[in-house]
């Protein structure tokens, strides 16, 4: 089992970063969503068993927590979100030290950071000052530094952040061929377009609490259908017309995105929109994207 | 060459994670051996062990040609202590405050403690680090010299005082070079800036050096100006530990003054460590 987590607590004085998480994961790959300061960096700390947990009982690959966090770090590899290394070292000598770091000895570790840096597309780069590399070539640096021990798991903290989208597409593609591997990967992003290409599940915290467990797939086929009105003007009135006939509706740019029993066929929306003399430019059915599955479950944890 | 050219595969061979804190050492040393600053200054330093070993030359032809006859003090060995001391402190200067500031700068250190590394492996590692760079321009040449000393004297009356003396000297300028190591690490610690930390070292030992050195020739009393800097003090403790003429009466001033300086470079050390939970 990846992760089994029961009732996990942390509180940094008397603010709780994590109430009483709960969750237990396979292998796999797993998205880490959730708003600023919902505690996913926290949990991420906690997983690597970086941070001592104030309640509860947690586990990475069978190995509890705090008591086997070395051994933990032994199979697990982190990809953090800034920068961490020293300008003046180069790729090979900053992949090579991080493998000696988890024990590897120094031969196979240099030998290991040639061919991942071969892996992560920067062989021709290997020699070069890390200080000039673009940000692009850093992320595939720090994407190589969490796996040239061959870790079982990697922690991804944010890795498409600061990409044009070629080198977003290409670090998404490493993922995935490190994941096609037989590494498990958890995936730290507000992208949630990342999280749909990579992830097979996804675990959302707001406020330090669970809000959400389960697969991809399952969040974005709920049953229920979704339909897009787009007013000619006053998006606000269209809104509160919704709200006020009952309807499930919430807010996306100049657009108001209703959720509907899967029966329904939108003739209620219509209806409603007619009956209220709204005029509108588009009325058409949308997808229950990840993003929306989101937004409607930080909504429903809100309210 | 793009990743559908390579075969990512998983590692299989040994991982022994006992004795992290060589890597995090030898990384430490390698990181700073590699500048051009480094090296010019590690030359320029040489040229005191290298006069030193030349005077050496020039005692035993002295006493060769019969200029000089009586027993070797302890003068020259107190003269060598000193200027080794202030080799390291001009070597950390110019390379070697950023050894903990920079961790801190690029945030290594949060890299460094997803691994499987511990707090005293990163600790120690980094004063080892520190410490062998001193020793490059204080205990690797004090035993060179020193060496050189020995076997001028080998077939005298005087081998057994001259080995003795040789042998404190070993003693204090290992315990000196650690001393130094610790304060600057301290100094490190207390920043993520480098240039902070070099300002502070020149502040701490460089100023007060060469202000007790005024001070001392002003007054025409050498022993009380040293007092006011760590340099001079290593020199009372030292030339007391030798025999030579020391501060009477406050001798405890000296060691008191080098222990609770090396007291702030733990503690600052322990306060920056202590800070380190969930770096990442």
């Amino acid at each position: 089992m990846l992760f089994n987590l029961e009732n996990v607590q942390k509180n940094y004085g008397s603010f709780r970063a994590l109430d009483g998480i709960s969750f237990k994961l396979e292998e796999g790959s797993v998205g880490l969503l959730g708003p600023n300061g919902a505690g996913k960096s926290t949990l991420i700390k906690t997983l690597l068993g970086l941070l001592d947990i104030d309640g509860g009982s947690a586990s990475v690959l069978g190995f509890r927590l705090p008591s086997e966090a070395a051994k933990v770090r032994h199979v697990t590899g982190y990809m953090p979100e800034n920068d961490s290394f020293l300008p003046y070292m180069t790729a090979v000598d900053y992949i090579t030290y991080g493998g000696r770091l988890v024990g590897m000895p120094k031969a196979d570790a240099f030998r290991r950071a040639h061919e991942i840096l071969y892996y992560v597309g920067l062989g021709e780069a290997r020699y070069r000052e890390l200080k000039g590399f673009s940000t692009g070539m850093k992320q595939r640096v720090k994407l190589a530094q969490a796996l040239v021990h061959g870790p079982k798991l990697l922690f991804l903290d944010e890795p498409t952040n600061g990409l044009d989208p070629k080198g977003r597409l290409e670090i998404l593609e490493l993922i995935e061929d490190v994941k096609a591997r037989g590494v498990s990967v958890v995936l730290s992003t507000h992208l949630l377009s990342d999280v749909e290409k990579v992830c097979e599940s996804v675990v959302m915290l707001n406020g330090g609490k669970l809000i959400h467990q389960g697969s991809v797939a399952d969040l974005t086929k709920s049953g229920d259908r979704i339909f897009e009105v787009e007013p000619k003007s006053n998006i606000e009135k269209l809104i509160e017309v919704l709200k006020k006939n009952k309807f499930n509706v919430s807010q996306s740019g100049l657009k108001a995105k209703i959720t509907v029993d899967e029966k329904d066929d939108g003739q209620s929306i219509l209806k409603c929109i007619v009956e209220n003399d709204i005029q509108i430019r588009h009325f058409v059915p949308g997808e229950l994207t990840l993003e929306a599955a989101f937004l409607e479950l930080l909504d429903e944890a809100s309210t | 060459m793009s990743i559908h050219d390579q075969n990512y595969v998983r590692y299989e061979g040994v991982i022994d994670d006992r004795a992290l804190w060589i890597t995090i050492a030898t990384t430490t040393l390698r990181i700073f051996i590699k500048f051009l600053r480094t090296k010019l200054i590690l030359i320029f330093l040489w040229i005191f062990p290298l006069v030193m070993g030349v005077l050496v030359m020039a005692e035993y032809v002295a006493r060769s040609n019969g200029l000089s006859t009586g027993k070797p003090g302890a003068e020259y060995v107190s003269l060598f202590i000193q200027g080794v001391t202030f080799s390291t402190i001009l070597l950390f200067m110019a390379s070697g405050a950023g050894v903990i500031a920079d961790d801190l700068r690029y945030k290594t250190i949060q890299l460094y403690f997803s691994k499987p590394l511990s707090k005293f492996d990163y600790i120690f590692g980094k004063f080892l680090g520190i410490f062998i760079l001193g020793s490059l321009v204080s205990i690797i040449p004090s035993f060179f010299v020193g060496m050189l000393r020995i076997a001028m004297y080998a077939k005298t009356d005087f081998l057994k005082p001259v080995a003795a003396d040789m042998g404190i000297a070993w003693l204090i300028i290992i315990a000196m070079n650690a001393f130094i190591s610790i304060l600057l690490i301290g100094l490190s610690a207390l920043s993520d800036r480098k240039g902070y930390v070099e300002l502070s070292w020149i502040g701490v030992m460089v100023v007060p050096f060469v202000l007790s050195q005024i001070v001392g020739i002003a007054t025409q009393d050498e022993g009380f100006a040293r007092l006011w800097s760590l340099s001079g003090n290593i020199r009372l403790v030292s030339d007391w530990v030798l025999g030579e003429k020391a501060l009477e009466g406050i001798l405890w001033v000296s060691p008191a003054i080098l222990v609770l300086a090396t007291i702030g470079g733990i503690f600052a050390l322990y306060w920056r460590v202590s800070k380190l939970e969930g770096v990442a």
